[in-house]
């Protein structure tokens, strides 16, 4: 698959670390406690322990239609979400029984928290968060098909990692959530723009506290994600559930413990069919850009009200027709 | 009660939040500021490490409670406590509570009876 290849390259660093980059780099995977609020995989926590009590806040059932916006509140000017699958059109013309997407999942237009980008060291503001909770549900409210992290792989038994560097499953695999920071990459074999060359920061005579803080200022909020999905087996539909959050890196509190004030969020609710077999009238649809904003729900309905008013027009044009 | 108040009610478009008649505090929702400065000077390292957020202090658990409490008239009823009735589906014999309110769909639901029971007067020592 593509984007999954794609994350490949990404990510892996194909020579071997010296050890006092390792050092670095192991710092540097424990930059999140020091900088913001609990991350989105903290939902799995109990609610009493800063978590979000096992509930997944993305407007489905098992949530009791609970969403981001039961606890984020702020604006959402200009902010955009997108999502796409690899092999595409899962989103658009439904899924292939049994097949495995590589779903992205992409905040097009980040309004919130910019300036936050490059401030996530100990001591300073806080760090520039974003993330997104989702959930495939089926006809009872269970899971549908199977999920997997972006680092992980499907097999027969399931999926082998729960945890990736870009998505982590929770709630016993049932939800995915995004990774809110994203972390610098140590430059491997080939340079590239947003990688941090250590060895050449060691030869310019640079601390190691000098190259931590370089590396805790190069962190950013994450805009995107991808994660993995196999479809079950079934002809039956499955309910799509996503809400996400552009954080603003919060202004109060604590920079360890951030607020839920001045953010963004999106919800994205679809059902969607196994390839051919949506109800006519939603397949009137299928040419929608798979986008959710912060008006989706609202969106959502005006688009399911004017497919309705275009099958009822076709319906009654057909009738006529066939009893002029 | 604690946790079921936490994990049901404390989100900040809900009773997390000054606006509201029963208020209830939670970790990494709404705290009384200077409690939220002992706790965090409390709060060990590793759980700091962890991304929890500091629990609760006595005197905001006092708060809770009081708040709780606060959900009953003596000599009514626990039934037509709006801590029971309002969470409960109205299909359930609940009132109406708010859009996705129906937090309880039963009164069967163990979270409802263990509020129930609280309300009704029942310790620790009885849940043994």
């Amino acid at each position: 698959m593509k984007a999954r290849r794609a994350l490949q390259r990404g990510s892996a660093n194909p020579r071997p670390m010296a050890g006092h980059q390792a050092k670095l780099l192991v710092l540097l995977a424990a930059a999140p406690w020091l900088c913001g609020f609990s991350s989105v995989s903290m939902f799995e926590a109990a609610a009493d322990h800063g978590g979000g009590g096992g509930y997944t806040f993305v407007g489905s059932p098992t949530s009791h239609d609970l969403d981001c916006t039961s606890c984020h509140q702020g604006s959402t000017a200009g902010g955009q979400l997108a999502l796409a699958s690899d092999p595409p059109g899962l989103f658009e013309r439904g899924f292939v029984p049994g097949t495995t997407y590589a779903i992205l999942v992409r905040l097009v237009a980040e309004v919130r928290g910019l300036d936050r980008n490059g401030t996530c060291q100990p001591d300073a503001g806080g760090c520039n968060r974003n993330g997104f909770v989702a959930e495939f549900l089926g006809g009872n409210h269970q899971p549908a098909g199977q999920l997997c992290s972006d680092t992980g792989q499907l097999s027969e038994q399931g999926c082998d990692s729960d945890s990736g560097a870009e998505t982590t499953l929770f709630t016993g695999g049932r939800a995915v959530s995004g990774v809110s920071l994203q972390q610098p990459q140590a430059c491997g074999g080939n340079l590239t723009s947003d990688c941090i060359d250590i060895q050449a920061l060691i030869q310019a005579g640079k601390t190691q506290d000098e190259i931590n803080q370089l590396l805790l200022a190069s962190v950013k909020g994450r805009t995107s994600w991808h994660f993995l999905w196999k479809a079950p087996l079934t002809t039956t539909a499955v309910a799509f559930h996503l809400g996400a959050v552009d954080g603003d890196g919060g202004t109060q509190v604590t920079p360890e413990h951030n607020d839920y004030f001045g953010d963004a969020t999106y919800s994205v609710h679809r059902t969607l069919y196994p390839e051919g077999m949506a109800p006519a009238d939603q397949q009137a649809a299928c040419g929608a850009s798979p986008v959710g904003s912060p008006s989706s729900a609202h969106a959502g309905a005006l688009l399911a009200a004017a497919t309705a008013w275009l099958a009822r027009i076709f319906r009654r044009r057909s009738r006529q027709e066939a009893n002029p | 009660m604690q946790p079921i108040l936490a994990k049901e009610c404390s989100m900040p478009a809900c009773h997390g939040n000054t606006a509201r008649r029963l208020q209830v505090l939670a970790p990494g929702r709404m705290r009384i500021a200077a409690e939220m400065v002992k706790a965090l000077a409390s709060q060990p390292p590793e759980d700091r490490q962890a991304g929890y957020h500091p629990q609760l202090t006595a005197a905001e658990i006092d708060f809770n409670f009081a708040q709780a409490r606060s959900m009953v008239v003596p000599g009514q009823p626990v039934a037509d406590s709006p801590l029971l009735n309002r969470p409960l589906a109205v299909s359930a014999g609940g009132m109406y509570h708010a859009a996705g309110g129906d937090i309880f769909t039963s009164a069967m639901d163990l979270d409802y009876v263990t509020l129930q029971v609280w309300l009704e007067g029942a310790g620790p020592e009885m849940c043994k």
